[in-house]
């Protein structure tokens, strides 16, 4: 989800942005198998104590720097890094950071920081900017009559809201996955299934559920099945993927395109 | 997918290209199901989306000006979302478009003059979801400043990716002037083609 953060650091520093990323609303993530899903990092990079001495040409600490960067991002591909060199004393910090965005020229995978609440403070505005940038998102069917009536199924029968149990029994994704993206607990959303704070992510897996409107999804687990599936639409992602990535807004756009015609050319 | 930066040299561009007219149907094709019952031309309209010719969040209806090429777009698109295009129904909208001022890139005159070529306007455009957003394309660049009212375009004929010689037509909805007019044939979509 976009709020996670993965704390790949050492004691104190961890401890610490621990403490800072959840000041920022933010969702730190200690190492644990949840952590393939998470799409941003903060990575301490420790540096040996050479690199450190006042004397250590500013090349070789920038060559050093770049192997690490180097094999933290093949273990993180495609996701946002902010390093962070607590260690390092600025003036030294911020000719190891010309040095290397010359040799690497600029990028906007990962970042660098010379203290934990800088990173952290990368992290508050890497999430505002996706927000932003994020175009309001319009569902042509939204506005075609009787399109509740295809989803009714998926709605709780007194409150009328979009029930996680049943879209957790639909299209099988995991409950703990489901609260997180609806920034609640695993808890708090199985004692209140139609839970108002979940429903604007409900509410899209509701919009992915009219593809059950055409003939060839009907059946529950072909649903299930295309759920689950790479598909070039998604860039060969399946719409799983999207969704643990925080992208299930995609994935609900694209099912209203399609059900529409309206595929951009 | 972000908005375009300003670019006012790319502006001056489009407000010196040369329009054209367009007169004559255009089509839209969908696949079959519950929806097709309810859903009517005027829907179409909410699209805001990003396609080959507009980053999101512009207004603007997709067509194509020709059944062959709304049938290609259609079949490619299926496939590519899931949809098996050998077993799905086929429906499809007809349209009679009236336009003015159109800014034609089908046209390698055109394609000159904006500083477009043909391989760009066909180059695969959809970003991948799980990663940062790229910039916008040059032709979703021209397509959105060309929605804002510069050359005073209410549409682009684009050449089809999926069809050769096929032709795509993108309507702004903000940029229909009195004289222009999108007519459906039918209210709602029909079985294959009319």
């Amino acid at each position: 989800m976009e709020s996670d953060v993965l704390i790949e650091a050492r004691n104190p520093y961890a401890t610490t942005a621990r403490g800072l990323l959840t000041a920022a609303h933010l969702n730190p993530v200690i190492q644990s198998g949840y952590n393939q899903q998470v799409r941003n990092i903060l990575h301490q990079i420790q540096l040996p104590h050479r690199e450190l001495e006042a004397s250590r040409p500013i090349e070789k600490v920038a060559h050093w720097v770049c192997g690490e960067m180097d094999k933290t991002v093949s273990r993180h591909h495609d996701r946002y890094v902010v390093f962070c060199l607590p260690q390092m004393p600025g003036k030294r910090f911020v000719k190891v950071c010309v040095s290397v965005w010359s040799t690497r020229g600029i990028r906007h995978d990962f970042d660098f920081a010379n203290t934990v609440s800088d990173a952290v403070a990368r992290f508050i505005q890497r999430k505002q900017e996706r927000t932003q940038s994020k175009p309001k998102l319009s569902f042509a069917l939204d506005a075609v009559p009787e399109m509740d009536a295809l989803t009714t199924d998926l709605r709780d029968d007194i409150s009328g809201r979009v029930s996680a149990g049943k879209i957790v029994d639909l299209f099988g994704v995991n409950l703990t996955t489901l609260a997180r993206a609806a920034d609640m607990s695993k808890q708090g959303l199985a004692q209140k299934s139609d839970s108002v704070k979940a429903q604007p992510v409900l509410r899209l897996f509701e919009r992915i559920a009219r593809l059950r409107s055409h003939p060839q999804f009907k059946e529950p687990a072909a649903l299930k099945k295309w759920f689950r599936k790479p598909l070039p639409i998604f860039s060969d992602h399946s719409a799983e993927e999207l969704f643990e990535g925080g992208k299930l807004d995609v994935v609900a756009a694209k099912v209203d395109q399609m059900l529409t015609g309206d595929f951009g050319g | 997918m972000s908005i375009p930066a300003n670019d006012p040299k790319l502006q001056e561009t489009l407000r010196a290209v040369p329009a054209v007219a367009f007169d004559g149907p255009a089509f839209r094709a969908i696949p079959g199901g519950d929806v097709v019952g309810n859903l009517t031309f005027e829907h179409l309209w909410a699209g805001t989306s990003a396609g080959r010719c507009n980053p999101a969040g512009v207004a603007r209806l997709h067509l194509s000006a020709e059944k062959k090429t709304a049938e290609a777009e259609f079949r490619y698109y299926a496939q590519k979302g899931g949809i098996d295009p050998d077993i799905a129904e086929c429906y499809s909208f007809a349209a009679n478009v009236k336009l003015a001022r159109v800014l034609d890139l089908t046209d390698r005159k055109t394609r000159r003059r904006v500083n477009i070529a043909l391989k760009q306007i066909l180059a695969e455009w959809e970003p991948d979801p799980l990663k940062a957003p790229p910039p916008p394309t040059l032709l979703q660049c021209i397509g959105y400043w060309a929605s804002r009212g510069h050359g005073d375009f209410s549409a682009i004929l684009c050449p089809s990716a999926r069809r050769t010689s096929g032709r795509n037509l993108v309507i702004f909805k903000g940029r229909l002037a009195a004289s222009d007019s999108v007519v459906a044939m039918s209210k709602n979509p029909t079985k294959g083609f009319p």
